[in-house]
């Protein structure tokens, strides 16, 4: 038994004793509020809320234990004021009010928002449901209907000028989302990357989505895809602050991540160059920073495993394919896939009896790179022998058929 | 089609099997050229059926498919050259001489109207000649290269990567230069030349006009029209009357 439980116990036990002495039952209250069409007064904005209490729901909820005046408090008799004061959750569930007060959406309750989730927008009034309970508002597969309240809602979205407009419909179409909503228990729900009452933005050092926070969040499920990325040239080069280095979801995505198999997805090797590697390694300023070349990813476009690709042929090279996918490491590195003595078991995933001739040169080196000087040559050649050859046809030809017209115009004109 | 007036004067310059050897060459060369350009522009318009799930690996196939093709042809040809009678014969035609070249400078000489004498061609003239060379030549190398690619596995055992980066290279442009050329070249003289607009029969039924072989041929047109009508046609003489 957790400390938190003890201390819900003790607090349970506590308001147990105490609301006895009063003495006022469910059954009072809902003599009046198991009428279903009990309400208030419509307010100035014309909004009537119901003060009907589904006695089977509160039942089965979590709470359906307790007595009405253990959470309304301030009820000390039957016929009681029609302003009552909000349930104060807190008074048992102290650690999650302070969780979420210090969390991002603790500052909307600085009168910053009227859109401040309160624990009922989240987890529901008389209703409640432990979270474990598929039927309860923040169970793993509602939760993306629960946050998208908000959160996939375009006037909340609008006012509160959320930067990502689309989170929830971008989460229920990616593989996460898919799995969770079909009922899979593994699969990542939002609250298992942002937290649950302890949401934080993601420039907060403390943030489970902070930048350098991602792979230990994305870790708690992909663990060994986590330590080979925190091993490679990105995730050592993020760590001593190259800002620019990449984490999980750039490559991934975020609420949007797919299957590497799913032909859709940026991952796939139709479109891991261009999509995934292209936006670092084919930018120039990236490559001025950071000593890369950046036409070297038009080279793997331009050769035969680029064009393969390009064109939707499925077992041919790309970037992955060579150097790793989160193991990516220099080819200076031993461990690298690339690295001179790993070449011909690199290679050889495709290229069987690949031996060390085969890994010898260099590939898809950048125009005046050394072994391309040849190439070079043969090209200029070709290209003026192109011009010179079909020049020469165009211009023979052309003299021909002026001559022939001429020839045709004049018998036509004798035969007259 | 040409009127039976003009047939009744016509003569035989391709057999069935020649027509047969040039019509293999002509769909396995429009294919190569097809699908290899496909790979190598995969987002251009025209390569859109091999866009297509899964279709990319039949553009492979086809070009393989097709270049075997033309590898056995060519094979096959080169027997027909040197083991058929006729074969010989038209071998012996092909020979470049010196006169090719003068025939080239008469020829265009005449087209620009400096000179009024057009030079009298044999059974292949110097642009047909040049042509079938250069063919022969376009074709040693894309063979060549296209080996090396296709067996890569096998020419990485024996030739550095950079070799097969230059093949890649000439196969490209190679074959730019090969189609481009069949388009300038090739077509102008057996469809747009206006002595044998809208194409050359010959292709199809075998023969050609008097009217041809007197604009194309003069020199092989007199040496028949000398020759002793007795004389059995078909060993000594490449073109034959109907």
């Amino acid at each position: 038994m957790t400390v938190k439980m003890m201390t819900r116990l003790v607090c349970v036990l506590f308001l147990a004793l105490v609301t006895n002495s009063y003495a006022q039952s469910n059954a009072e209250c809902l003599e009046c509020h198991s009428d279903p069409e009990l309400a208030k007064e419509p307010d100035s904005t014309g909004k009537t809320i119901s003060l009907f209490v589904d006695e089977d729901l509160f039942g089965e909820s979590i709470h359906g234990g307790f007595e009405c005046i253990d959470c309304h408090s301030d009820i000390e008799d039957a016929i009681h004021e029609d302003d009552l004061q909000k349930v104060n959750c807190g008074d048992c569930h102290d650690d999650a009010v302070e969780a979420i007060a210090a969390s991002v959406h603790g500052e909307f309750a600085n009168g910053q928002s009227p859109d401040l989730p309160g624990c009922a927008r989240c987890h529901g009034t008389h209703n409640i449901l432990p979270k474990d309970d598929p039927n309860s508002l923040v169970s793993r597969m509602n939760q993306p209907n629960t946050c998208g309240q908000c959160h996939a809602n375009p006037e909340v979205i609008a006012r509160n000028n959320f930067a990502i407009k689309s989170a929830v419909a971008m989460y229920e179409k990616s593989i996460h989302g898919e799995l969770a909503l079909s009922g899979s228990a593994d699969a990542a729900t939002c609250s298992d990357c942002h937290g649950g009452h302890n949401t934080l933005y993601p420039l907060d050092e403390k943030s489970s989505i902070y930048k350098l926070n991602i792979s230990k969040t994305c870790g708690q499920c992909h663990e060994s895809e986590k330590d080979e990325y925190l091993m490679s040239v990105h995730g050592t080069s993020l760590l001593e602050g190259a800002k620019d280095s990449p984490t999980c979801i750039d490559c991934h995505g975020e609420h949007d991540v797919l299957r590497p198999d799913n032909p859709d997805s940026r991952t796939s090797g139709f479109n891991v160059a261009v999509d995934v590697c292209s936006p670092c390694h084919a930018s120039e300023r990236m490559a001025a920073k950071y000593g890369l070349n950046a036409a070297r990813v038009k080279t793997y476009k331009d050769s035969y495993h680029g064009l393969a690709s390009r064109g939707g042929k499925a077992a041919v090279a790309n970037c992955g394919s060579c150097h790793g996918v989160h193991n990516i490491l220099p080819s200076s590195d031993p461990r690298s896939l690339i690295n001179a003595s790993n070449l011909a078991s690199t290679c050889g995933t495709c290229h069987p009896n690949a031996s060390e001739n085969f890994t010898r040169g260099k590939i898809h080196l950048v125009e005046g790179e050394n072994e391309t000087v040849i190439m070079g040559y043969v090209e200029a050649f070709y290209i003026s022998m192109i011009v010179v050859i079909i020049g020469f046809m165009i211009i023979h030809n052309g003299f021909d058929l002026a001559a022939k017209i001429r020839h045709i115009r004049a018998e036509k004109y004798h035969a007259k | 089609m040409q009127s039976n007036e003009k047939y009744s004067q016509a003569y035989l310059r391709w057999t069935v099997n020649e027509r047969t050897q040039h019509w293999i060459l002509a769909i396995s060369f429009i294919v190569l050229v097809f699908t290899g350009f496909a790979l190598k522009y995969p987002e251009s318009w025209w390569s859109w059926p091999f866009l297509y799930a899964g279709a990319f690996d039949l553009r492979g196939t086809l070009h393989r498919i097709a270049g075997s093709a033309y590898l056995a042809l060519s094979f096959y040809h080169v027997w027909y050259l040197l083991f058929n009678e006729r074969g010989r014969a038209k071998l012996q035609a092909l020979k470049l001489r010196l006169q090719d070249i003068f025939d080239m400078k008469d020829q265009i000489l005449h087209n620009l109207g400096k000179s009024r004498t057009v030079p009298k061609y044999g059974h292949f003239t110097y642009w047909e000649k040049f042509e079938y060379w250069a063919l022969v030549w376009g074709t040693l190398i894309m063979a060549f290269t296209g080996l090396v690619l296709w067996f890569e596995n096998i020419s990485l055992q024996i030739f550095p990567l950079w070799f097969l980066d230059v093949s890649t290279v000439i196969h490209f442009y190679e074959a730019i230069l090969a189609t481009l050329a069949i388009l300038v070249w090739h077509f102008y003289f057996v469809i747009f030349n206006p002595t044998v607009y809208p194409v050359n029969f010959s292709m199809f039924n075998g023969y050609i006009t008097e009217e041809e072989m007197r604009e194309e041929h003069a020199a092989e047109l007199e040496e028949f029209l000398t020759k002793e009508p007795e004389q059995e046609p078909e060993q000594e003489i490449l073109t034959t009357e109907k």
